[in-house]
């Protein structure tokens, strides 16, 4: 399409903030626009409309701000200090601190965090500060407690590492049990999905190939204004995935819009309001900023498998997630949004009205975010024993019509706990224990297939051991069949097996 | 309507709340039965006409159960709720569902106390109002 990237074919940032001035700009909110351009064609849209507004308000990990507290008399080099019991990094200058949205309250985690402290803050309530020192000749203090609000701060600014992707893989569940996870609470046997991030509305996906957005932009941070400072933590252009880092005065900000949040059994966080407006500068912008919740998808993940790479369970469009059902396996389930509509609205709006009103004006980027940067993995350097290193290869198995006095005597003969029951292929169907056997005795039941757990833990060759040992102490087992990709039995591994191991070698994994 | 019962531990081997069913022929719905060495508490449901519901008080005043009536299950905070909707693929009852304009709404009538939403929210906006 047209020529370099951020050329402003269309319109300048020069024309439309004459046309603020002049109080005759025409700004939609991105939603409106997406309607108008679905009715009449983006390219006859975007002749009409100048300025497109976006908003999201979603929990964003990797948020904090900056404060300075002056000094005391006499002073002070923190070297450790609380915000209402919530740690603040100290690894700066004797009184600058940094507050993390995700640090917890010592007194009380989960509960309270760094996220409810920028919150208290920005509400202008009161804060207890305790700091530390080991006192210096130029900092003698060595302790201080006291309370501080956000009117006697040097400085309290907001700088956010990551805020504001452009889209986020919805969760679903697929295990037995119910998962406490940062996108919320996933009910078992894919009961539920969650999803982040306000689709129609999304900040960055209305300007997809970032052609309005970079270092310099101004944007609606928190109820007040902020800046792009440039790209975000992770920021995964190729994939969909930008992030941006941000940059705005906490005290010209509004609680409403900076809420703290907290995960059950996850954590805290900090609700962070963003809204950005897209100047339509050219058709590649023009036409991103069209894209309907139709056109934007993302994957639902599956939050069971504990991996860095989550399996896909599939596609789905924000159209479909915003419905509040998808179909997964044949079946209706119910969807919860994560991020508040409600409040991206809101914001998109409010960014509008400024524009309007002449209150905010359009910044042109001093330089644009990279398009081509990647995220990579932390590969682990030091070794990690494996299954394959442990476990036991020569293992009987049995099938299912056996009768229990085979079983019984496999054990025996081969000194084993744990007796996999299999199919004519080889595939797991089941697992008999020493146990399970006394237990048919005592009861009186001869088949195998009614004493056998059907519903078999199991682990991989290529899996770490200590993978294998969280397993065996959630599900309270002693011993699990290793299995290949087809659930073709390959082998066995127990707490002995891996106790004998590294007990020999002197050293637990 | 809803009510809580408070059994005292005299109670403990009597089928009171068998009888109740038995005397007012109605089908009661459970919501939440606690029972320790103490106490025993029942929270449930039922549709009973203005002259029923002061035999009902009666009958188990008489016995010597305390009954509460409970107006809601569920409080919300509408000050700190931000409308997210993490709550509502949890709530097994459509008590609480996403409006047109993207608020959440919630319909105390319809709740049964299962409190999934009290935890899983993340500004603490919920609180069911038996615990």
């Amino acid at each position: 399409m047209s020529g370099d990237r951020g050329a402003e074919t269309l319109r300048s940032y020069e024309e439309i903030n004459e046309k603020i001035r002049r109080g005759d700009v025409v700004v939609l909110t991105a939603d409106d626009y997406a309607r108008l351009a679905d009715e009449r064609g983006w390219r006859e849209a975007s002749r009409e409309v100048d300025v497109v507004t976006t908003g999201t308000f979603g929990a964003m990990c990797s948020s904090g701000a900056f404060l300075n507290f002056g000094h005391t008399e006499p002073p002070m080099k923190m070297h450790r200090c609380w915000l209402n019991d919530v740690p603040a990094y100290k690894g700066l200058a004797a009184v600058d601190a940094y507050i993390g949205a995700t640090a917890m309250s010592e007194t009380r985690p989960f509960e309270y965090g760094g996220g409810h402290v920028i919150e208290d803050l920005v509400a202008g309530r009161e804060v207890e500060l305790r700091a530390e020192a080991y006192g210096t000749d130029c900092y003698p203090r060595r302790y201080l407690e006291t309370s501080i609000t956000i009117y006697d701060l040097n400085q309290a600014i907001l700088v956010n590492p990551r805020n504001a992707y452009q889209r986020y893989n919805a969760a679903t569940n697929s295990t037995d049990r119910i998962l406490y996870t940062y996108m919320g609470t996933l009910l078992p046997y894919y009961g539920n999905v969650t999803f982040s991030g306000s689709g129609v509305l999304s900040p960055l996906y209305k300007d997809l190939y970032l052609e309005t957005i970079g270092i310099g932009t101004r944007i609606f941070l928190g109820g007040g204004i902020g800046y792009i400072i440039g790209e975000g933590t992770q920021h995964n252009p190729s994939i969909g995935m930008s992030t941006l880092m941000v940059r705005g005065d906490l005290r010209k900000m509004n609680p409403r819009y900076l809420r703290g949040a907290s995960f059950y059994r996850y954590g805290t966080t900090l609700y962070v309001g963003v809204g950005i407006a897209i100047p339509l500068i050219n058709e590649n912008v023009a036409k991103t900023a069209a894209l309907r919740d139709e056109d934007i998808y993302t994957d639902i993940l599956d939050y069971g498998v504990p991996s860095r790479s989550r399996p896909s369970v599939r596609r789905v469009s924000y159209a479909e997630l915003k419905s509040g059902r998808i179909v997964i396996n044949d079946r209706s389930v119910k969807v919860s949004p994560l991020s508040s509509m409600k409040m991206a609205m809101e914001i998109a709006s409010i960014l509008k009205k400024w524009i309007e009103e002449g209150i905010f004006y359009l910044s042109r980027p001093i330089e644009l975010l990279p398009n081509d940067t990647v995220f990579k993995p932390l590969e682990v350097r030091r070794r990690e024993p494996r299954v394959s290193e442990v476990m036991r290869r020569d293992i009987p198995t049995i099938k299912a019509d056996e009768d229990l006095r085979s079983a019984a005597k496999l054990l025996v003969d081969h000194g084993i706990d744990h007796l996999p029951v299999v199919d004519g292929y080889g595939r797991l169907v089941g697992i008999v224990t020493s146990w399970d056997i006394a237990r048919a005795l005592a009861y009186g039941r001869m088949k195998l297939e009614d004493i056998m757990t059907k519903r078999v833990i199991t682990a991989t060759d290529y899996e770490p051991i200590h993978s294998v040992v969280a397993k065996m102490e959630r599900y309270n087992i002693s011993g699990l069949p290793v299995v290949d990709s087809d659930n073709r039995v390959i082998g066995l591994i127990t707490a002995d097996d891996i106790s004998r191991k590294f007990a020999t070698r002197g050293a637990v994994p | 309507m809803r009510f809580k019962l408070t059994f005292p531990k005299e109670l403990a081997d009597k089928p009171v709340f068998s009888e109740a069913i038995l005397r007012f022929h109605k089908p009661f719905n459970i919501i939440e039965a606690d029972v320790d060495a103490e106490k025993g508490i029942i929270v449930a449901s039922v549709d009973l006409s203005e002259s029923d519901l002061k035999d009902f008080i009666r009958f188990f005043e008489e016995r010597g159960v305390r009954v509460e009536l409970l107006a809601k299950l569920l409080e919300v905070d509408l000050e700190r709720c931000i409308s997210c909707g993490a709550c509502v693929s949890l709530c097994p009852v459509e008590a609480i569902t996403i409006a047109k304009d993207w608020s959440v709404v919630f319909d105390e009538e319809r709740c049964v106390a299962c409190g999934l939403c009290v935890n899983a929210c993340p500004t603490h906006a919920l609180k069911l109002s038996i615990r």
